[in-house]
């Protein structure tokens, strides 16, 4: 039965979406494979949601093709897909009980009400529901209802599962817990997941692979860990995770190393294969944890190639870690933020004190301004 | 200033309330000359239930609300349907002009150009034969749709469209979703719109007076020609009735409306 190659479970060809003048989609490529948890992540107006929309078969393709599991889905209407969606706002039927709310897409396939009933019972016990079956959905909490959205999905086994932002809903401790049970199932039941959200530390926990959409393309496809530590542009790199960001001036090569001047006074040196010239001007970005902070008069001391002077405009403690902002002089400020492991004589450091900042030369990437 | 607030409402409330009030008392009342109080009796009530006319003329009214809140529900649904649903389409404007024409349009005119229609229709193509209780329910649908699609579609509007959706993902295909999703959803506002549409037919006398024949008299026009005569008590006792019966409708549509904003 399956034509469709593994690694092309979901095969997205050039596909445009335009509204009037406005072109929401704009020539999308993309290849989902069996078993993946692939999220679109993107900000709003980024043509994730239309995107999404038009895998469902909400909306048509105004260019190019979707083929899931060898069948080509353009054209044809939502009911006759083998995809099911989970709406951001559950869209759960408030007249329906939650087993009838689970069993409307059985029935709706022609399915007995005895095999209905056995497989509407399987699900609400594997999502832990049962207690709940004759309950109306404004009954429930909104993690109660989250169970149902998702139970009502997977109880028609379809070959592929979308996700609207399925965490957006929940209070912070719920969504760890639901983010592992979603996944759970996911493994257990072999489904193919599309996840669209616009949190990316949703995406970062719960994706294979992550495409992250800008002006309705997708900009970088990758692993979590690839799209953290290897952004292939400076909109990538902005858009997960914090960033310290300088301009800066190409002012020459020490063997591996470019050096980089971020002002008159400071020159930091930089391992990255970035192709450039010798006063070409770049941006120079790296993440605030890949820094390190030492008191000037500590015995301890950084090792790492750059280390810099510098004086503690700010600290926040935030329990887990402690965020600095440290000027380097000619009002280059730097961030950086610390995990709080034990009590060393880095919790000492406080506004106004003298510090020297370690600044690895990898981790450091450099684009073109 | 609180007491000055309490009377103000005390005020409004006996503005709007005492004339209803007064007519409920007599209708009580055991003399037979309308504005004399001669004791308290419910002899009017019991004359009322022997009178073959009035019984005869509620019985039509009451059949007429039925057929035209039943007729304006279904179409006032499928306007609304087709102003929430189908987006922008042609003539969308015009459309809902038309729809909401009948709410601003004076009785009389309304009444007036519907007896054109039914005479010049007649002579054409021989349909609606005379004037009765067809021409009457006619009538009513078309001013009693208005009212209906006004009490429908902000409700159809604010349904939350991922409900259809889903219910496509699932399965269902648009007709399936719209009378196991959609109608349920909106049913409050189906049985209020349907209510309002009954009470409006059953109380109009200007429109009814236009396309009624002979035959089909109802409860308004049969109270209104019998108090040109004078004002006999059995028709405060009948207005009572009717009183009662439109408070306990309005009762009836409020319920179901406060329900479907739960």
């Amino acid at each position: 039965m399956t034509v469709g190659n593994q690694s092309e479970f979901i095969r997205i060809e050039n596909i445009v979406k335009k509204f009037g003048e406005v072109t929401a989609v704009n020539n999308v490529s993309l290849n989902i494979s069996q078993g993946e948890v692939f999220c679109l992540l993107g900000g709003s107006g980024s043509g994730k949601s239309t995107l999404l929309r038009m895998l469902a078969g909400f909306d048509d393709p105004t260019e190019g093709r979707v083929i899931i599991d060898g069948d080509d889905i353009s054209g044809k209407p939502p009911e006759r897909l083998p995809v099911n969606m989970m709406f951001q706002s559950y869209a759960l039927f408030p007249h329906m009980t939650v087993e009838k709310n689970i069993g409307y897409g059985l029935r709706r396939d022609g399915i007995s009400k005895a095999e209905t009933k056995q497989r509407v019972d399987e699900i609400m016990e594997m999502v832990k529901l049962s207690p709940f079956a004759t309950r109306k959905p404004s009954q429930l909490s909104g993690g109660q209802r989250q169970r149902v959205a998702l139970a009502r999905c997977i109880v028609k086994r379809p070959k592929v599962l979308m996700l609207d932002e399925p965490l957006g809903a929940l209070d912070k401790k719920l969504r760890e817990e639901t983010q592992q049970e979603l996944l759970k199932i996911q493994r257990d039941l072999g489904l193919t997941f599309i996840v669209v959200t616009h949190d990316q530390e949703e995406a970062m926990t719960m994706a294979d692979r992550i495409g992250i959409m800008d002006m309705g393309q997708i900009v970088q496809v990758g692993p979590p860990r690839e799209l953290y530590e290897n952004p292939n542009s400076m909109f990538i790199a902005d858009f997960v995770g914090s960033l310290n960001k300088f301009k800066g001036v190409i002012k020459g090569q020490d063997g591996d190393d470019t050096i980089v001047g971020l002002s008159e006074n400071i020159t930091v040196k930089v391992d990255t294969g970035f192709e450039h010239n010798d006063g070409d001007k770049v941006m120079l970005t790296n993440r605030p944890e890949k820094l390190e902070i030492f008191s000037a008069d500590s015995a301890e001391q950084p090792t790492t190639k750059n280390v810099l002077d510098g004086t503690v405009k700010f600290v926040s403690y935030m329990g887990e870690q402690t965020n600095y902002a440290v000027e380097l002089g000619d009002d280059v400020v730097v961030r950086i933020a610390e995990q709080n492991h034990h009590m060393s004589t880095k919790a000492s450091i406080s506004m106004g004190d003298k510090v020297k900042v370690a600044w690895p030369a990898r981790s450091t990437h450099l684009f073109s301004a | 200033m609180p007491r000055f607030l309490k009377f103000s409402l005390w005020a409004g409330f006996a503005f709007l309330y005492a004339p209803i009030f007064v007519l409920i008392g007599y209708s009580f009342n055991a003399s037979r000359r309308g504005s004399v109080w001669g004791g308290f009796s419910t002899h009017w009530y019991g004359e009322l239930f022997r009178d073959e006319q009035i019984l005869n003329a509620a019985w039509i009214s009451l059949k007429i609300g039925v057929l035209s809140a039943t007729g304006a529900t279904i179409l006032g649904l499928l306007g609304a349907v087709a102003m929430v649903r189908f987006g922008k389409f042609r003539g969308r404007t015009l459309f809902a002009g038309l729809m909401s024409a009948p709410l601003v349009m004076p009785e009389v005119i309304t009444g007036i150009s519907l007896l054109l229609l039914f005479i010049s229709a007649e002579q054409l193509i021989g349909w609606p034969a005379g004037r009765g209780l067809l021409t009457i329910t006619i009538a009513h649908i078309t001013f009693c749709t208005a009212f209906v699609l006004v009490v429908l579609q902000p409700r159809m509007a604010s349904m939350e469209r991922s409900l259809e959706e889903a219910s496509r993902d699932l399965g269902a295909g648009p007709v399936t979703t719209f009378f196991l999703v959609t109608l349920p959803v909106i049913a409050p506002a189906i049985v209020s719109g349907w209510l309002l549409a009954f009470i409006l037919s059953f109380d109009d006398l200007v429109i009814a007076s236009f396309t009624a024949g002979p035959g089909s008299t109802t409860l308004p026009m049969l109270i209104f020609s019998k108090i040109k005569i004078a004002v006999s008590p059995d028709i405060n006792a009948l207005a009572t009735i009717i009183i009662l019966v439109a408070a306990l409708g309005l009762v009836a549509a409020m319920f179901f409306s406060r329900r479907q904003s739960d």
